[in-house]
């Protein structure tokens, strides 16, 4: 699913590292152009005053700093004229130029996902997208909370049923690093297809409730879990389904209709922590027979994800069930 | 005479009009799950009742709408804070203020400082700052507020005893040198949001100083996800940093 143009993936890190480097100084990315005069006025006070040494810059040689002419009074055009002074003017122009410009180019981040992680980077095939969160420290991009009514918009458990995990951002990002991008993880978008289209979690596809909730007797289902590695069986033998249900040939993860076995992990979410999208789509897979343990709510939902100023993506296709 | 009759005419007149509305408030519009939707906690001598902001178009503003907090220091926290620590949501802190914390034997844990507890709380919480936690094992307001906790100090057991507990006897999983905690009180705490530090280290404070993880549960969403689906919250009359049920 191609969503949309993102860095080259060496350009990330070029930045994270010339950042990295920068990030000595106390600097942000507003105040490289104060800081950039700053240093430079600092310098060139300190070799006026002789606060810093002669020898502290390169100097030809055979020009020696005439010290005896020196007096008090800032007399700015002799000082120029040396041509000592012109290699330290330059010089200093030089490096503080240089702090300048790759403190201006490394994006400082001031809000990353954690200490360690300012940031995360998701390839969904096609694409490089950069998981971050929203730059500016004040910016109140909230989404609004409200009292939607409930029933039906009733606030969720944290657990919504046994085995099955409730994840938050960081493990979705972790999801998304690993089980996304070893192809077998699946990140689902419960919503409706409208929602969807208008923005929605990097790496996810939208397969709306509907589709979870048919019935598993009409052959409809099958496309859905085939997506997710489910395998259908055929005719399985009565003594064969006897020994599986005591737990041989993997018989946890078989049931009459339905081979588990190379399910995928599949992590649902909706809204919000009051959506029942996902939980109900949750609940319509483990009725089916779909392993606890590889099923993930993120209960947070869209709601949160923006509330913490995280990454969304437009997708382009409105296809349900797009190939990776 | 005339004024007296027209009063209490005025009284009847206008309760009886409220009557339906009485009757009415009972079913919220907007409540906490479909089976529920109101609690009340008994708090500061009150009974606070718990439910949600009624007004649909409602919506958080001011500082707990922010997104991009600067991380660090205010970084989002797993979902896990610690091993064995529960994290729980509304519903279970919810349900905990209708059971433990109504019984004396859980404690809610306001676990900001105390300038934040005093804008506004969750309703049953006590203000225990998370430095509290922090301080050095021998200090002596710590043993106070661990005492009050339902630790019992531990200091003149025996060696042997000692040896044995450490080895699991005499619930020696639940004792250190200093502490006993077997009847210790469940603790729930819980700070500013999914990014605010505080609870955090106020569970690790107290993991350190050998508190049981499995007594120990944390609310990750704090005060802006309690506050974002329109909850109650009070702000508290008692000055006192804890006060004992």
């Amino acid at each position: 699913m191609k969503i949309r143009e993102s860095p080259d993936y060496s350009s990330i890190h070029r930045s994270f590292a010339a950042r990295q480097f920068v990030g000595l100084f106390p600097v942000s990315h507003m105040n490289c152009c104060v800081y950039g005069c700053l240093c430079y006025t600092t310098v060139w006070i300190g070799i006026h005053f002789r606060i810093i040494p002669a020898s502290a810059f390169p100097a030809r040689p055979d020009l020696k700093f005439e010290t005896q002419n020196t007096s008090n009074s800032i007399n700015v055009r002799n000082i120029v004229r040396s041509m000592i002074m012109k290699k330290r003017i330059v010089f200093s122009l030089f490096v503080c130029s240089a702090l300048f410009v790759s403190e201006c180019m490394a994006e400082k981040q001031d809000t990353g996902i954690t200490a360690e992680k300012p940031y995360a980077v998701l390839n969904d095939g096609s694409n490089l997208i950069r998981i971050e969160r929203t730059n500016f420290a004040n910016d109140s991009t909230a989404t609004a909370s409200v009292s939607r009514t409930c029933p039906p918009y009733c606030v969720n458990p944290h657990n919504i049923a046994d085995s099955v995990d409730t994840v938050a951002e960081l493990e979705v990002i972790e999801f998304m690093e690993s089980s996304y991008m070893s192809g077998e993880g699946v990140i689902v978008d419960v919503r409706t297809p409208e929602l969807y289209a208008q923005g929605t979690i990097p790496g996810s596809i939208n397969i709306p409730l509907t589709a979870f909730e048919q019935s598993a007797d009409t052959n409809e289902i099958k496309p859905l879990l085939e997506r997710f590695g489910v395998r259908a069986r055929g005719e399985v033998g009565a003594v064969v389904r006897a020994l599986e249900k005591m737990g041989l040939f993997g018989g946890e993860y078989k049931t009459d209709r339905w081979d588990f076995t190379a399910a995928r992990d599949v992590l649902l979410w909706c809204e919000d922590a009051l959506c029942e999208e996902s939980p109900r789509a949750i609940r319509a897979l483990l009725s089916l027979g779909y392993p606890p343990e590889k099923l993930f709510y993120y209960r947070g939902g869209m709601r949160m994800w923006q509330s913490l100023g995280l990454t969304t993506v437009v997708p382009e296709s409105q296809s349900k069930f797009a190939s990776k | 005479m005339n004024r007296y009759f027209i009063q209490i005419a005025g009284c009847v007149l206008l309760s009886s009009a409220l009557l339906p509305f009485q009757v009415a408030a009972e079913d919220l519009e907007v409540g906490i799950t479909k089976d529920k939707q109101y609690a009340f906690v008994d708090y500061d001598n009150d009974l606070v009742k718990v439910q949600r902001i009624q007004d649909t178009s409602h919506v958080i503003d001011g500082s707990y709408a922010k997104t991009s907090r600067p991380c660090p220091p205010f970084c989002v926290n797993p979902i896990k804070i610690a091993d064995g620590v529960n994290t729980v949501g509304e519903i279970e802190l919810i349900k905990f203020m209708e059971t433990s914390y109504a019984l004396g034997h859980g404690v809610i844990i306001d676990a900001r400082t105390p300038s934040w507890f005093k804008k506004g709380t969750i309703p049953g919480s006590v203000n225990i700052p998370f430095t509290m936690f922090e301080r050095p094992a021998d200090d002596p307001e710590l043993a106070a507020v661990l005492e009050q906790l339902g630790a019992v100090n531990h200091e003149s057991a025996g060696s042997i005893t000692r040896t044995l507990e450490k080895l699991g006897l005499f619930n020696g999983d639940e004792k250190t040198d200093q502490w006993d905690f077997s009847n210790a009180k469940e603790l729930l705490l819980w700070c500013n949001g999914p990014w605010c530090g505080q609870s955090p280290r106020a569970i690790h404070g107290l993991i350190s100083l050998g508190y049981p993880a499995e007594k120990l549960m944390y609310y990750r969403g704090g005060m802006q996800m309690w506050q974002s689906l329109g909850f109650t919250t009070v702000i508290p009359k008692a000055e006192s940093t804890f006060a004992s049920k």
